[in-house]
C-alpha cells in the first residue's frame, strides 16, 4: 500500500508536468501558426476545427486536468484512508483540495483572465504537495521529515 | 446519478425535461403533454404546413453529397456539397413568393435536413431532425414549402448532426427581397462568412470579396455569420449604417464611423456602405483575415476600432406592435455550467435553469400569448441564442431598457454575466428549438424547446432515423 501511495503521488507530479508541457506546446504551435498566416479570431477560436497540430495540446490539457488528475488524486485519498496513516491522509487531502482549486481557477479564468496567473502558481503548489506526499506521506517514524509536515503528528 | 443521465436510444422531445408554463394557464402536465391541454384539438407538427397547393414562385432542388472541399493552399478537407459546391446556391425570393425547395440526400450516411435559419416558416418546414422530420437517409428526399413573408437576409443549413454538417459545408444563403424592386436601391451584396478547416472564406472563397460599383454609389452588404463564434465587421475609412439585423430593418439608422459591429454566430447584419464620390475604394473588414472591398483599388487593412455599435441604443425608437408590459407567460432561460454527467459522460456541462440536458424546461405556450423571456448567462462563456420560428424584440439588457430602434432578433449573443429581456408573440404553432448556435455548445446540451400546448410530434430523437439535431 505504501508503494501504491508513493507511485500515485509521483504520478500526479508527472501529470502536472504534462499539464505544463501540453499547454506550452500548444501555445508555441499557435504562435508559429499565426506567424505562418493563420488567423485566430472568435470564429476560429470557437470552431471545432483542428487549426494546427499542436492544438491537441489544449485538448490534452483539458482532458488530463479535468479527468485524469482528479481521478488519480481521488484514488490517492482512498488509499490513504484505507491505510489510516494520518499524514498520508493529510497530504492526499491537500492534493485533492488543490486539484479542486485548480479546476475552479481554470474555468474562472475564462471570465477573469487574471485568475490564470493563480492557476499557474497553484500548479506549482500542487506539484510540491504531490511530491511531498510521495516522499513522506506514509512515513510515520521519521521525525526529521515529519517536522516538515503542516500538522503535528499525534504521538 | 450516472445512470439517470443516460439518454435513451429513442425518445420523444415531448417527454424531455419538465413543462414550464411561465405562469400561464395549462395543466401541470404528465410528461407526454398535449392531450387535455385547453380546448384546442391535438395537432401534429406534420400538419403545420404552408397549407396550399399553390404552384411555387421559386423552385429549387438541392442535392447533397459527400465531397472534398478545396482550400486555397491546395489542401482539401472531407466535407459535403449542395449541387456540387459549398456554400450551396444562393436562393432569392420576393415577399409573397411561395418558395419550394426539394432536398435530396445522395450519400451522406448520417442523414441530413435543411433548416431555414431566421425565416419564420411553418413548423413542418423547420427542418429539425427528430422534431419536425426524420433525417433523410441516402436516396431519400423532402420538399420544404413556405411563403416568403419578411424581406431580409437569412441562411439555410442542416439540422442533423449540425455541429459537424454545418462546419463541413451543408449551408447556403437565402435572401428575401421586397415585393417589388425599389428604384435607386443600393447594390445588393451577400457576404456569407464561413470557416472551412482553418480557411476564412466569403461566399466560399478565401481572401477579399471585390465589389466594383461606381463612385458615389452604395452597396447593401448582407453579412451572414455561419460559424460558431462572433464575427466583427468594421470599415477602413468612411462610415456605414446598420440597415437590418436578423432580417428586420432598423428604424432611423445613423452613420457609424468609429466602431465595429458584432454579428453573432448564426446572426445576420446588413450594412449600407457608400463608395466615396472622390473615386476611392473602401474596405469592410470581416474578422481578421478578409473583407469586402468596394471599388477597384485595394485599400490597406486597418485595425479594428475599440468601440462597438450598441444595438440597444442605435437608431430611433418606434412603437412595438404588441404590449410587452403585461405578458401572458414569463420564462427564465438562465445558462450556467456545472459538473455532472451528460449521457453518461462526466464533465463541466451547460445548465438551463440549473438543470442538465435532457432534464431541461419545455417552454409551453398557447397561440396568441405574449411571451417574455429572461435570458441570463452565468456560465463563463458567451452564448449566441437562437429561437426557431419567431422573432423576439429586445426589451432590455442588464436592466437598461432599449432606447434605440426596435431590435428584433432570432440570434442574440448573451455574453457572460449579461441578462437580456426579450418578448415575442406566440404566433407560429409548433415545436421550436431554442438553443445555442455555437453548435458544439448545443451538442453539449444547451438546447431547450418552445412548444405550443396542443402540438405534438410523431418524430423521435435517436430512433431508426438516427435523428440527432445538434
Ligand atoms: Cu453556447
Amino acid at each position: 500500500m505504501r508503494t501504491t501511495y508513493k507511485v500515485l503521488a509521483y504520478t500526479i507530479c508527472v501529470l502536472v508536468g504534462v499539464q505544463a508541457a501540453s499547454h506550452a506546446w500548444a501555445s508555441a504551435g499557435l504562435g508559429s501558426w499565426v506567424e505562418g498566416g493563420g488567423v485566430l479570431d472568435s470564429t476560429a477560436f470557437e470552431s471545432d476545427e483542428s487549426l494546427f497540430p499542436e492544438m491537441a495540446g489544449f485538448g490534452i490539457h483539458a482532458m488530463n486536468g479535468m479527468m485524469i488528475i482528479p481521478f488519480v488524486s481521488l484514488i490517492l485519498l482512498v488509499i490513504a484512508l484505507i491505510s489510516r496513516t494520518r499524514k498520508a491522509m493529510q497530504w492526499a487531502g491537500l492534493v485533492l483540495l488543490l486539484v479542486g482549486v485548480q479546476i475552479f481557477l481554470g474555468f474562472a479564468s475564462f471570465g477573469v483572465a487574471a485568475l490564470a496567473i493563480l492557476h499557474g502558481l497553484n500548479a506549482l503548489a500542487l506539484f510540491t504537495c504531490a511530491l511531498t506526499a510521495g516522499r513522506i506521506g506514509m512515513r510515520v517514524d521519521a521525525p526529521a521529515v515529519a517536522a516538515a509536515a503542516p500538522a503535528v503528528e499525534g504521538s | 446519478m450516472w445512470a439517470l443521465s443516460l439518454v435513451p436510444a429513442r425518445y420523444s422531445a415531448m417527454s424531455m425535461g419538465y413543462v414550464d408554463l411561465g405562469g400561464g394557464p395549462g395543466e401541470l402536465a404528465p410528461h407526454t403533454h398535449g392531450a387535455g391541454y385547453g380546448e384546442a384539438p391535438l395537432v401534429e407538427v406534420t400538419d403545420l404546413t404552408e397549407g396550399s397547393s399553390r404552384a411555387p414562385d421559386v423552385s429549387v432542388t438541392l442535392t447533397a453529397a459527400r465531397g472534398a472541399i478545396r482550400l486555397g493552399d491546395g489542401d482539401a478537407i472531407d466535407g459535403y456539397t449542395l449541387n456540387g459546391g459549398t456554400p450551396g446556391p444562393e436562393i432569392r425570393a420576393r415577399v409573397g413568393d411561395l418558395v419550394e425547395v426539394t432536398l435530396v440526400n445522395t450519400d451522406i450516411d448520417a442523414g441530413i435536413t435543411l433548416h431555414w435559419h431566421g425565416i419564420d416558416v411553418p413548423n413542418a418546414a423547420d427542418g429539425v431532425a427528430g422534431i419536425t422530420q426524420d433525417a433523410l437517409a441516402p436516396g431519400e428526399s423532402q420538399v420544404y414549402r413556405f411563403v416568403a413573408k419578411d424581406a431580409g437576409t437569412y441562411w439555410y443549413h442542416s439540422h442533423q448532426v449540425a455541429h459537424e454538417q454545418v462546419r463541413r459545408g451543408l449551408l447556403g444563403a437565402i435572401v428575401i427581397e421586397p415585393a417589388a424592386a425599389e428604384a435607386g436601391a443600393p447594390v445588393d451584396v451577400v457576404a456569407l462568412a464561413h470557416l472551412y478547416g482553418a480557411a476564412h472564406t466569403i461566399n466560399g472563397a478565401e481572401g477579399d470579396l471585390h465589389v466594383d460599383i461606381p463612385a458615389g454609389a452604395s452597396a447593401r452588404v448582407r453579412i451572414i455569420n455561419t460559424d460558431n463564434g462572433a464575427l466583427f465587421a468594421w470599415l477602413g475609412s468612411g462610415s456605414f449604417r446598420v440597415l437590418a439585423v436578423d432580417g428586420h430593418d432598423l428604424n432611423g439608422p445613423s452613420d457609424v464611423s468609429d466602431a465595429e459591429v458584432r454579428v453573432p454566430a448564426g446572426g445576420r447584419v446588413d450594412l449600407l456602405i457608400a463608395r466615396p464620390a472622390d473615386g476611392s475604394s473602401v474596405r469592410l473588414h470581416l474578422g481578421g483575415p478578409r473583407g469586402v472591398v468596394i471599388g477597384p483599388a485595394d485599400p490597406e487593412p486597418v485595425r479594428a476600432p475599440t468601440g462597438q455599435v450598441d444595438l440597444l441604443s442605435y437608431g430611433e425608437p418606434a412603437p412595438a406592435p404588441f404590449d410587452a408590459t403585461a405578458p401572458d407567460r414569463r420564462f427564465d432561460y438562465v445558462i450556467g455550467r456545472r459538473w455532472g454527467f451528460l449521457d453518461g459522460r462526466p464533465g463541466a456541462w451547460w445548465t438551463i435553469n440549473g438543470h442538465l440536458y435532457p432534464d431541461v424546461p419545455m417552454f409551453t405556450v398557447e397561440e396568441g400569448d405574449v411571451v417574455m423571456m429572461r435570458l441570463a448567462n452565468h456560465s463563463g462563456q458567451a452564448h449566441p441564442m437562437h429561437l426557431h420560428g419567431h422573432h423576439a424584440l429586445v426589451l432590455s439588457r442588464d436592466g437598461v431598457p432599449s432606447t434605440g430602434s426596435p431590435w428584433w432578433v432570432d440570434s442574440l449573443e448573451v455574453l457572460d454575466g449579461e441578462e437580456y429581456e426579450i418578448a415575442f408573440v406566440a404566433d407560429n404553432p409548433g415545436i421550436w428549438m431554442d438553443h445555442c448556435h455555437n453548435l458544439p455548445h448545443a451538442q453539449e446540451g444547451l438546447v431547450a424547446h418552445l412548444a405550443y400546448a396542443n402540438v405534438t410530434t410523431p418524430f423521435l430523437l435517436g430512433g431508426d432515423a438516427k435523428n440527432e439535431p445538434e
